[in-house]
């Protein structure tokens, strides 16, 4: 049903273009315009897309802490690309992964609506007054040729040039076609004053800009329009004003798509437009009277109207920012009331976000964080399969006597608890890592490797468990006291690699040796294991366990083996930060395997060798 | 920029690899000293303690990092 309203919208518009086009060849040329420049702009973001990924990442990674900074970042950015949408996917993509808060992300794209406006004051500053295409031609040239070259820095500044010719070739086209199109039809008969124009060129402006899809184009063909004298400057404000409510419409549908914080940041956008535009419309006169002192100071004449509606488009929005930036954090708290992220059956990943693909740090970020959240759900699982909970493990109570307090282990299914925890979250980040190891050969895809393997480990550790459990649950309630109490012990051994890893992740954080914790944490474990074999092997000789029982429990102590050395080497990837100096440093010093070993069970002095 | 500053960065440039290694020395120092002071910490568990399971997994701790520190003595004395 949708789509079928969708296509039958689509099919008119084409009509409505197509009866345009045979009614009138100054309407081609005007739609010519807006074609050319759209594709200009696609071909600009192209361009950019070359060099943003490291860049800008780069740049907002270091802007994150400072209001003013983002706030900057976010109106020289679009400045200088132009265009909004791309910056939009990296804040969205930064708020995924946790770099940023919703509160700090809506400050970068504030800072991105007044960025837009310096468009209107480039065309009405330069683009009207020069001949225009005339820079056009070389740029369209050099683009065309750098474009054909191998090396990616080449191919990208040919995708600006030749984008930026584009616009100036757009802008032209513009002008042109209302030039000629004033000779034919005089569309300023239809000029209307008061509340009532207000408000009809207001809805104009909303419903333009939705079509075109892009508020810089509509304001280069409002400016075009009012340069010929098509449009009264009065009704030029208004579709100014609509056009900025309108381009929320384009925010909204690109987070369609996204997850909630997407939504949250589309919603933000929302709310800011539609304030200032609701703000620009009952305080129009004061901001007629504001831009027209404003322009006195600045040097532009009274009659330079394009000019006059670039310095209204910025005046008005940065109005909004002034008013809107100290509100930021309760409207923050109210977006992420009001759209809650739907709980799903099965849990799904809360870090993931595929414009992160494009950038990647925040990709690999992205993915550390969501291999975290698959730990804290693997371990739950494990934790809950051998009869305890996470809160009494990561106490500070004596481990023996936790075990001691749940003696009796419950049934729990681990293949449910596995579809709904973990299968769901694993398959997302290796789509994730899939995809954006395929769009990058770099550094990061090093880092993606072992992030998979980490994962790969996580998901065999929950696995090791199941196996586990058959005989726990069978040999917990033993009679055998010697049979219950290896039980113990496993369950036991299994809680304290949880618990010291816990310990390692917060250690990591304040820089107290997390290498080399896991190497003491390594060594407890091989002790363990082969203590553990030796006291199993002597209940057999013994006669105090049968073969049979002694033979699974040498079988369940090999997974619960498995099961520490899964999550050792998973920590080892997600919780120790190799970048840092001091973590260099206890690389040195860790112990290989043999080395390891050699401290468990010194190797006997032979006394031929020393003789 | 004036001759003596010239100079010293020409020094810092030729010098950079006695420089890194001055710094990487000094970070395995400030890890031994961390690893010995961890090390105090757990022979003075160990002679508190009178549990014997515990008393075997303390002494295993302080073996393995006695080993680390052997370790880092090692390679500080190579650099």
């Amino acid at each position: 049903m949708h789509n079928l309203i969708k296509n039958s919208f689509f099919v008119l518009f084409l009509c409505l273009l197509l009866l345009g086009f045979w009614l009138s060849s100054d309407f081609k040329t005007i739609s010519a315009g807006i074609a050319i420049f759209l594709f200009g702009m696609l071909s600009l973001q192209k361009g950019f897309r070359f060099f943003a990924g490291g860049m800008l990442e780069g740049i907002l990674r270091s802007a994150t802490n400072n209001l003013f900074k983002r706030l900057m970042f976010g109106i020289v950015t679009t400045t200088v690309m132009q265009s909004s949408s791309l910056l939009s996917i990296l804040v969205i993509s930064f708020i995924s992964a946790g770099l940023l808060d919703l509160a700090a992300g809506m400050g970068v794209i504030y800072g991105a609506n007044l960025g837009t406006t310096t468009g209107a004051w480039l065309v009405a500053g330069f683009g009207l007054k020069v001949n225009i295409a005339g820079y056009a031609m070389p740029l369209l040239v050099l683009g065309v040729l750098l474009q054909l070259l191998k090396q990616k820095s080449l191919q990208g500044t040919g995708h600006i040039l030749l984008g930026l010719g584009f616009l100036f070739l757009g802008i032209q086209y513009m002008k042109d076609g209302f030039d000629a199109f004033k000779d034919n039809i005089d569309l300023s008969q239809y000029a209307m004053t008061g509340m009532r124009g207000l408000l009809t060129y207001v809805l104009v402006g909303i419903a333009v800009t939705v079509i075109i899809q892009a508020s810089g184009a509509t304001m280069v063909l409002i400016i075009a329009a009012l340069a010929s004298h098509q449009i009264s400057y009065e009704n030029a404000l208004a579709l100014a004003i609509g056009s900025n409510i309108g381009t929320t419409v384009t925010a909204v549908l690109g987070a369609l798509s996204a997850d909630i914080r997407g939504k949250r940041l589309a919603g933000a956008h929302v709310l800011f437009n539609v304030f200032t535009g609701v703000l620009a419309i009952v305080f129009l006169q004061q901001f007629v009277w504001a831009v027209d002192h404003l322009c006195l100071y600045a040097g532009i004449a009274n009659d330079d109207y394009t000019l006059k509606l670039a310095m209204f488009h910025s005046v008005f929005n940065l109005v909004g920012i002034i008013i809107m930036m100290p509100v930021s954090e309760p409207m923050a708290r109210f977006l992420e009331k009001v759209m809650q992220e739907k709980r799903a059956t099965v849990e799904m990943p809360r870090f993931l976000n595929a414009s992160a693909l494009q950038f990647p740090d925040t990709a690999v970020e992205s993915v550390l964080q969501e291999t975290r959240h698959l730990y804290e759900n693997a371990t739950h699982i494990i934790l809950r399969a051998i009869g305890l909970h996470r809160r009494d493990v990561y106490s500070e109570q004596d481990l023996n006597e936790i075990v001691n307090k749940y003696k009796i282990i419950k049934e729990y299914d681990i293949d449910e608890a596995y579809e709904r925890n973990v299968k769901g979250l694993y398959s997302a980040i290796i789509e994730f890592i899939s995809r954006a190891r395929f769009t990058w050969e770099m550094r990061q895809s090093g880092r993606l490797h072992w992030l998979r393997e980490a994962n790969l480990k996580l998901v065999e550790a929950v696995k090791g468990v199941k196996h586990l459990q058959k005989n726990l649950l069978k040999y917990n309630r033993s009679y055998n006291q010697y049979l219950t109490r290896e039980y113990h012990r496993i369950r036991y051994q299994v809680a304290m690699v949880i618990r010291e890893l816990e310990n390692i992740k917060s250690i990591e954080v304040v820089n107290e040796l997390p290498l080399l914790s896991l190497d003491t944490l390594k060594g407890k474990v091989r002790e363990q294991r082969q203590s553990a074999n030796e006291i199993i092997e002597n209940l057999i000789r013994e006669h105090k366990i049968s073969p049979e029982a002694g033979t699974s429990l040498l079988n369940d102590n090999a997974y619960v083996y498995d099961i520490q050395t899964n999550l050792l080497r998973m920590a080892e990837t997600v919780f120790i930060n190799y970048a840092v100096d001091s973590v260099k440093a206890e690389k040195e010093l860790a112990l290989t395997d043999h080395e390891l070993l050699e401290v468990i069970k010194p190797s006997p002095v032979v006394e031929h060798e020393q003789n | 920029m004036n001759k003596i500053r010239l100079l010293s960065r020409l020094q810092d440039f030729f010098n950079a690899d006695d420089k890194e290694k001055k710094k990487k020395a000094k970070d395995i120092a400030d890890v031994i000293e961390k690893l010995q002071a961890k090390e105090r910490k757990i022979n003075q568990m160990l002679d508190d303690c009178k549990d014997e399971e515990m008393k075997k997994a303390l002494q295993l701790e302080a073996n393995i990092i006695s080993a680390q520190i052997e370790k880092g003595l090692s390679v500080l004395e190579s650099l």
